[in-house]
């Protein structure tokens, strides 16, 4: 047994009064074992890893239990104690890659300082240390990354030096807390790969933090599935997979959308109308550097891109970060204009329609974003937001109070909550909250941009099954957009593909997994962490 | 916790100038501008709790009066400075563009000028009187406050709420007056504050050197003024008045640097 926590209970101290977030658990990690906890945000595991590490920030506190961590209690050791097992024989890499590594040394420099840190060795020893290391996680041209600072570095490329400075010491055990998160999902898939050759070179364990079951799919041995603070069921990777016991699990299995489950559509009929379609939609942005921010370059964020969205459907956009599809996104809904290329919308290019009517019926094109914090005005009441389409139309008091609650009825949002902050609501409130404010202005086309991708995978669901009822009862058509191939796989009719700025491969739900034709979408689907 | 008790302490002290200011004319004992030789530079008594000047004024009185100088003076020159500063901060921000470059350009330029130089020469030519002097503080000070808000405005218009806003078909005056302005008001309502313990500052450095707030009419500076000629034998007539800017502009200080904490999410624990 490398680590057995027992009945440990942690929480943090917010104004005075101690609130619990792990709530006596209790697990244990064999060696070369990898130990898969799941759970939604806010369930503990994050605090259930900073207290065995003893990193809990200065308001938390570990109140009793005990970590056994190689026959040794660590929570009676000393700070001078723990330094000691910290970074040497224990080590952690977190979510964030951008914001771990310090962004004015080099990256050599970094892994040096951490391996002079615990090793008594020269500075020549430290070097040629970092370069196997680098080497190790499979960085290409080891050399260059030594003396590349942090920003010249993609996200996977950081989490990969990340990865190297845990390693630096050979750690028995490995706190992996959502290490792929922040990551796309190719690069994702490599980093989940590159986890398992190490801890199989370095016979090492590694207690994998996730909210995404398949991830835990695809690396754990076995699983503890928390909630609340207190692990609700544990088992064996394939028991829980496919036979598990507790209600909470079974919803959260439920909740998670497979490739393959997207319903067949009927076949629309043959004569569907055209809400809107792009002809050679181009867009570039100009790449400012140095002090006098001259123009070096452009990149060209949306490239000849056309596309037709027909009236009812959902028309998917998926692609990894930076491959356009927001911008392509605001495009369509006149938020930005295309340097080249037509937007036609009911038979009028976009430009001259938003010029010659009136506001109303340009409003029948809204936008849903990703962050449901930073849609909302912070200071303004939940009424005002959802009311401010028919605010700007300046629509009397009466209307709008009709408005607002026949809006409030579709999303299941209650009245009584309309002076309420937004900060007051959950995350998946918030979200309801944005999309009833788009369908305040009777909108018929959504741009819906990444709407789930920040919401736990329950959450997750029950907005995905609210934006499919809307669609039906209201006969919307959507531009659904997203990075995870699994959810757009499950809402769309049709689904585009785009890649560096271009649409590489459109298709109907259906086609695009069992017979996908675009090498770059076969190898996104290769990397969806799958269930 | 002890930072906001100096606040609490801070606006407490503001709340009674503020009183004293209002009801001068119940709290003062005597006639501010009534002369009285006879009574001509005595000693803080019974009579008189501060003591009198030279010309046997009461300076309690002054002193009770001069507060609705120093507060109005504070008020209505950092409320000019506000909304010039205001208006300009949040249409360089918003405009961005060649429009940004002129108005920021410009606040560059203001600021070269060494500020108190630039109020004496201005008072110097349109003559020492109280309404000039507000304005004149007023419209030397509020580029600190333009580049506030157009920093936050900088940073507001990138938010998805301000794009939502533009989906429903809001207008530029609508985003900035209805999300921006309420979003970025924040660091300016602090500086406003701060900015009225340097505009009482300002008020009794002119009145000091004779152009500001003209006698009769007392003001903190002006008693300051007279005082200096009788240092030798009338302190009270020095440490009184020096005290009440001490004390005021501490206050409106300690107030500000409160306003900021409980403002600004990340300095609160």
């Amino acid at each position: 047994m490398l680590l057995e926590v027992k009945d440990l209970r942690a929480g943090y101290v917010v104004e005075d009064s101690f609130a619990e977030a792990v709530g006596g658990i209790s697990l244990s990690i064999e060696e070369n074992e990898v130990l898969g906890l799941v759970g939604e945000s806010g369930c503990g595991k994050t605090a259930t890893a900073l207290s065995i590490m003893r990193l809990l920030p200065p308001n938390g506190k570990i109140k009793s239990g005990a970590v056994i961590f190689e026959g040794e209690n660590l929570l009676s050791l000393n700070e001078q104690q723990m330094l000691k097992i910290r970074g040497r024989r224990m080590a952690m890499i977190f979510q964030e890659p951008f914001t771990a590594l310090n962004p004015v040394i080099r990256i050599g420099q970094q892994i040096e300082e951490a391996a002079r840190a615990h090793k008594n060795i020269t500075r020549e020893q430290a070097q040629s240390l970092a370069l196997d290391l680098l080497k190790n996680v499979h960085l290409d041209n080891p050399q260059r990354v030594y003396y590349d600072y942090p920003h010249q570095l993609s996200g996977g490329q950081r989490q990969r030096v990340l990865i190297a400075i845990a390693l630096v010491h050979n750690p028995k055990l490995l706190i992996a807390d959502e290490p792929t998160t922040a990551l796309d999902v190719t690069t994702q898939s490599e980093i989940l790969k590159l986890l398992l050759e190490l801890k199989e070179n370095m016979k090492m364990s590694v207690l994998f933090i996730t909210h995404d079951f398949g991830i835990v799919n695809e690396v754990a041995d076995k699983i503890c599935v928390m909630k609340n603070g207190q692990i609700v069921e544990r088992g064996q990777k394939n028991e829980i997979l496919t036979l598990p016991q507790h209600q909470y699990t079974k919803n959260l299995l439920g909740a998670v959308p497979r490739i393959g489950s997207g319903q067949e559509r009927p076949a629309a009929a043959a004569a569907q109308e055209i809400m809107i379609e792009t002809k050679s939609l181009t867009k570039s942005f100009a790449i400012e550097r140095g002090l006098l921010r001259r123009a070096v370059g452009k990149i060209e964020a949306v490239r000849d891109v056309n596309i037709g969205i027909n009236r009812g459907e959902t028309f998917g956009l998926v692609g990894e970060s930076g491959c356009g599809k927001t911008t392509l996104g605001r495009l369509l809904i006149g938020l930005i204009e295309p340097d080249r290329g037509e937007i036609i919308i009911a038979g009028k290019v976009l430009k001259e329609y938003l010029q010659n009517t009136p506001r109303e019926v340009r409003q029948m094109m809204q936008i849903v974003f990703q962050d449901p914090y930073s849609s909302l005005d912070p200071r303004m009441v939940m009424g005002n937001i959802v009311l401010e389409g028919p605010a700007i139309l300046g629509k009397s008091r009466a209307e709008k109070k009709t408005i607002l609650s026949e809006a409030l009825e579709r999303v299941h949002l209650s009245v009584q909550d309309q002076h309420k902050y937004p900060h007051q609501f959950s995350g998946g409130q918030r979200q309801r909250i944005a999309i009833a404010r788009a369908l305040a202005t009777k909108a018929q086309f959504l741009v819906l941009d990444e709407p789930v991708s920040s919401l736990d995978v329950l959450i997750q669901k029950d907005i995905l099954d609210l934006l499919k009822s809307l669609q039906k009862e209201l006969k919307l058509t959507y531009l659904f957009i997203s990075h995870d191939l699994r959810v757009v796989e499950l809402m769309s009719d049709k689904i585009a593909v785009m890649y560096q700025g271009a649409i590489v491969e459109i298709a109907s739900g259906k086609s695009i997994y069992t017979n996908p034709s675009h090498p770059y979408t076969k190898h996104l689907l290769a990397s969806v962490p799958t269930l | 916790m002890k930072r906001n008790k100096l606040a609490i302490f801070g606006a407490g002290v503001i709340v009674i100038l503020a009183l004293i200011a209002i009801f001068a004319r119940f709290i003062a004992t005597h006639d501010p501008t009534e002369i009285n030789i006879k009574n001509a530079l005595l000693g803080p008594s019974r009579q008189h709790f501060l003591g009198t000047d030279q010309l046997g004024r009461d300076i309690f009185s002054r002193m009770v009066y001069g507060s609705q100088v120093a507060l109005s003076i504070g008020l209505v020159a950092v409320g000019i400075a506000a909304i010039v500063g205001i208006i300009l901060g949040s249409i360089a921000g918003f405009y961005g563009g060649w429009i940004d470059t002129l108005i920021m350009r410009f606040v560059d330029i203001m600021l070269c000028f060494p500020r108190f130089f630039l109020i004496l020469s201005v008072v110097a030519i349109v003559g020492p009187n109280i309404f000039n002097v507000m304005v004149i503080i007023g419209l030397t000070g509020w580029m600190g406050i333009s580049r506030l808000i157009r920093a936050e405005i900088l940073s507001l218009k990138t938010r998805d709420f301000i794009s939502a806003s533009r989906a429903l078909g809001a207008s530029n005056i609508y985003i900035i007056l209805r999300h921006l302005i309420p979003n970025g008001i924040g660091p300016v309502l602090v500086s406003f504050v701060f900015g009225v313990a340097g505009a009482i500052l300002t008020e009794a450095g002119l009145s000091y050197l004779g152009l500001g707030v003209q006698p009769p009419k007392p003001s903190w500076g002006n008693i300051l003024f007279e005082g200096r000629a009788v240092l030798g034998v009338g302190w009270w007539m020095i440490l009184f008045p020096g005290l009440a800017i001490l004390v005021s502009v501490l206050s409106f200080n300690l107030f500000g640097e409160g306003l900021r904490d409980i403002i600004n999410p990340r300095t609160r624990e």
